[in-house]
């Protein structure tokens, strides 16, 4: 019999809802919540032996996170770990995502399943997710799937996409046989000989961004924010010029406008000279002061957030996307003005 | 069908008189024998001295050495076109005239190379031993690494003024010791863009190639200029090997171009070791890098606009730098295909460590035939190594430059270069 | 665009999206409160997919 370890999040696990979301993790015997229809669908060959829950703010705060979550669920030394269903839930997403990719990493078997366009998706790297409904009342058939693959990764096999697998299958390096330019002008001339489908370039995909529901910016707290990399002259947080591995927040309490010497961008993507000139043309504070004192914006959030756009992986950009959409929320702002270089 | 023009028998070519360099070493003069090459420290020095540079140290390191550059600013392959230059890379060394003719003599196998802190340049490391070695160009090259102190109180673009004009005179006048001896290899490079007898027929390919020009320390010269201001031109393929263009750009290190790469063009090489076979060399334009969206749309439609006048049936187009540069390469791409010329560009991915994110920041919307020149992001091991040039510290890590060190890709000098140089490239792996 | 953001409101360049050198200081703050205008009126205008809200 194999022994399988679930993870899931506070509000599957029954304690609570989004009140209940900075719960850290903790481990129970046996199956849990969704996790008791799986051990049907696994019995008699594979027992859930426990539970690791947390909850979605406290699994979603960083890699320390993780990395707990990883101390408890290596304690029942699993055959296999297995996430959510996260279904579209960004944070639970992300946490299963990012477990899935902490326990590859470790050499743990592992598979995730979630909705195809949950935000935590890519997080998971190159470990096998499948793929989940939408919501809850799509769990028994998410269910159905995640314990098929279960089976299948238990007995040996890859996940596929007929296992309903999802995700990015990750790009490695190759060393080719000619150089970059040989090869352009070789796609070239097939392209001439009207081969239009040749490419060492699969098109990206970006995601489908569903649009917000608009808002009266005079009635409600609007943030600005910038990937300009405009920090305090001394960079206090140590924001990177470049490939950004982090963001921060500065307040904004008391400051009607942002001297030149006193903020700079540290981008390392564009000269600086006309930011560091005027930081008002990286974040509008000026403006939006203005705006504020009209009337036209209710109130302006007594905060900016901040990272460097600059090479940023999209893996990291999508973390942060998710981080700023949380932090915003919790500071009830709903409606922001980003300016991005 | 137009005319067919008759090119006259001795049509405008450039020759390449190439020199072996296969060992390296320091003398009293500077001389260049049997495919050894000599230099006098103190006239290099002499050459280099500058009243932005207080001193200046120059040291060969060759491949195999237990070895690492930091802080790798530009690289310039050694030519002349004969005493004091004769022409050579015009703008810098003599007047700014048009080249791509005559004899070119190219020391071949070695590289002047500038190391050391500019601002805005971000750190550049190039391995000369190991499993990295291979992925820059300069790693299978004799450099001689160009180390240098500011002046006190001189101004920062001085210091950079100073290092492209005396690494450039310092270029030409190694390859000058190499002017009478004879050639290795004579090359006789195909005259480019006219009609011509053996290639009618043939499909016209050219290449559009961006420079990077966004200002100080990320610039690039054309006939001594900053090529920042203009717009898109055809540039004599032959302008290129003779130093037309030189690279101040010290941005991006695996995405940029040294002067020794645009020496060198790949996309130049490629479409005239087909020229007369399969295809036809149409052209070279060449295109700034606006940092403003509405001049990338402009430059990408003046582009087109001259690949179609130049009859251009198809087109390489390259980009130096990060994710904006993706924008200049997809804009041309898009307005090529729209004219009804095919293109292909060449993208390094930057698609995260585990190469699983999207490989393209700014993807053409319509033309679909992509290059790939490896991932950016891809982590590499470095060993530790006896000796390093350029400086004592690895910026990023604060690292004794000796040291063993993992690197992103990125940081490898011109390991996905964006003109083509390297065999980097990336294809989907299987489920680990 | 062809990052797929909702609501996007073209600038003048990389460097200074809030911005623009090329202007005297007063003209530049009023360039700067009218982007931020375009965007207060961009949150507030229903969109169905990426739309660019110009700044005439």
């Amino acid at each position: 019999m194999s022994r399988v370890v679930h993870y899931i999040n506070q509000f599957f696990a029954g304690i609570g809802g989004e009140d209940k979301a900075g719960t850290p993790p903790e481990s129970r015997p046996g199956p849990v919540g969704p996790g008791r229809r799986l051990q049907e669908l696994l019995a008699p060959d594979h027992e859930i032996v426990a539970t690791v829950l947390c909850g979605d703010d406290h699994a979603a705060s960083g890699p320390e996170a993780i990395e707990e979550i990883m101390r408890l669920v290596s304690e029942h030394d699993p055959d296999l770990l297995v996430a959510g269903p996260a279904f579209t839930s960004g944070r639970y997403g992300l946490a299963c995502a990012r477990v899935a990719a902490a326990a590859t990493a470790a050499g743990i078997p592992v598979v995730a399943a979630m909705h195809e366009e949950n935000p935590g998706l890519e997080e998971a790297g190159g470990a096998p997710v499948v793929a989940s409904g939408e919501a809850a009342r799509r769990m028994a058939q998410s269910l159905d799937t995640l314990a098929a693959a279960v089976r299948a990764l238990l007995a040996g096999e890859e996940l596929t996409a007929a296992h309903g697998r999802i995700g990015a299958i990750p790009r490695r390096v190759r060393v080719a046989d000619d150089d970059a330019a040989t090869r352009a002008v070789a796609l070239a001339m097939a392209r001439l000989g009207g081969d239009r489908e040749a490419t060492e370039v699969p098109l990206p995909r970006f995601d489908k961004v569903a649009p917000a529901a608009p808002v009266d910016p005079s009635e409600v707290t609007v943030a600005i924010l910038t990937e300009g990399a405009l920090v305090p002259d001394d960079n206090p947080g140590h924001l990177e010029s470049a490939r950004a591995t982090r963001w921060l927040r500065y307040p904004l309490e008391g400051l009607e406008s942002l001297p030149a010497g006193e903020w700079r961008s540290v981008h390392g993507g564009f000269s600086t000279q006309w930011a560091n000139e005027d930081p008002h043309r990286i974040l509008p504070l000026d403006a939006a002061r203005e705006l504020e004192e009209h009337g036209a914006i209710g109130r302006l959030h007594a905060a900016y957030l901040v990272t460097a756009g600059n090479g940023t992986s999209v893996g990291n950009a999508r973390r942060f996307g998710i981080e700023w959409a949380a932090d915003l929320r919790h500071s009830e702002v709903r409606a922001a003005i980003l300016t991005s270089t | 069908m137009g005319s067919v023009r008759t090119v006259p028998e001795q049509a405008p070519r450039l020759t390449r008189a190439v020199h072996g360099v296969t060992s390296v070493a320091m003398g009293d003069g500077t001389s260049y024998a049997g495919g050894t090459l000599t230099v006098s420290a103190a006239e290099a020095e002499s050459v280099l001295a500058d009243p932005a540079l207080a001193s200046v140290r120059v040291t060969w390191t060759s491949p195999g050495d237990s070895a690492r550059i930091v802080k790798v600013l530009d690289a310039v392959e050694p030519r002349t076109k004969g005493p004091g230059g004769g022409g050579i890379f015009p703008g810098f060394l003599g007047p700014a005239r048009a080249q791509g003719r005559g004899t070119t003599h190219v020391l071949r196998g070695a590289t002047v190379v500038a190391a050391g802190y500019l601002p805005r340049a971000q750190e550049a490391v190039v391995e000369m031993s190991g499993p990295v070695a291979e992925m820059s160009p300069l790693g299978s090259r004799h450099n001689l690494v160009v180390e240098f102190t500011p002046a006190e109180g001189a101004p920062w673009e001085d210091v950079d003024r100073a290092l492209r004009r005396g690494v450039i005179a310092l270029a030409a006048r190694l390859a000058e010791a190499a002017l009478d001896a004879e050639p290795d290899e004579v090359e006789e490079l195909p005259a480019v863009g006219g009609g011509d007898g053996e290639v009618d027929g043939l499909p016209r390919v050219g290449a559009v190639t961006n420079l990077q020009t966004q200002g100080n320390f990320k610039d690039v010269f054309v006939y001594g200029r900053s090529f920042g201001t203009a717009l898109p031109t055809l540039l004599d393929p032959g302008d290129v090997d003779d130093g037309a263009v030189v690279s101040g750009q010290f941005g991006h290190p695996s995405l940029k171009n040294p002067t020794l790469v645009h020496q060198n063009h790949p996309v130049v090489a490629a479409l005239r070791a087909r020229h007369g076979t399969d295809l036809s060399f149409a052209g070279l334009v060449i295109a700034p890098e606006p940092v403003d969206a509405v001049q990338k749309d402009l430059v990408a439609a003046h582009a087109a606009r001259v690949c179609a006048a130049a009859g251009f049936d198809a087109a390489v187009v390259t980009k130096e730098g990060g994710g904006n540069a993706d924008a200049d390469v997809s804009l041309k791409m898009d307005a090529l295909e729209d004219a009804g010329i095919a293109a292909v560009g060449i993208f390094a991915e930057m698609a995260g460590p585990d190469g699983t994110g999207p490989p393209v920041v700014v993807p053409p919307e319509r033309a679909t035939a992509m290059v790939s020149a490896g991932n950016y992001d891809e982590r590499l091991t470095l060993p530790e190594v006896e000796r390093a040039l350029g400086g004592e510290q690895v910026a990023l890590l604060e690292l004794p430059a000796t040291a063993a060190m993992e690197l992103p890709t990125a940081v490898i000098y011109c390991a996905n270069s964006p003109l083509g140089w390297g065999r980097l490239t990336c294809a989907e792996a299987p489920t680990p | 665009m062809r990052v797929g953001a909702p609501r996007i409101v073209p600038t003048k360049g990389i460097p200074y999206p809030a911005g623009d050198p090329s202007l005297s200081p007063s003209e530049e703050r009023a360039w700067r409160r009218r982007l931020v205008e375009k965007g207060l009126e961009a949150v507030s205008t229903p969109v169905t997919g990426p739309t660019v809200f110009e700044v005439a």
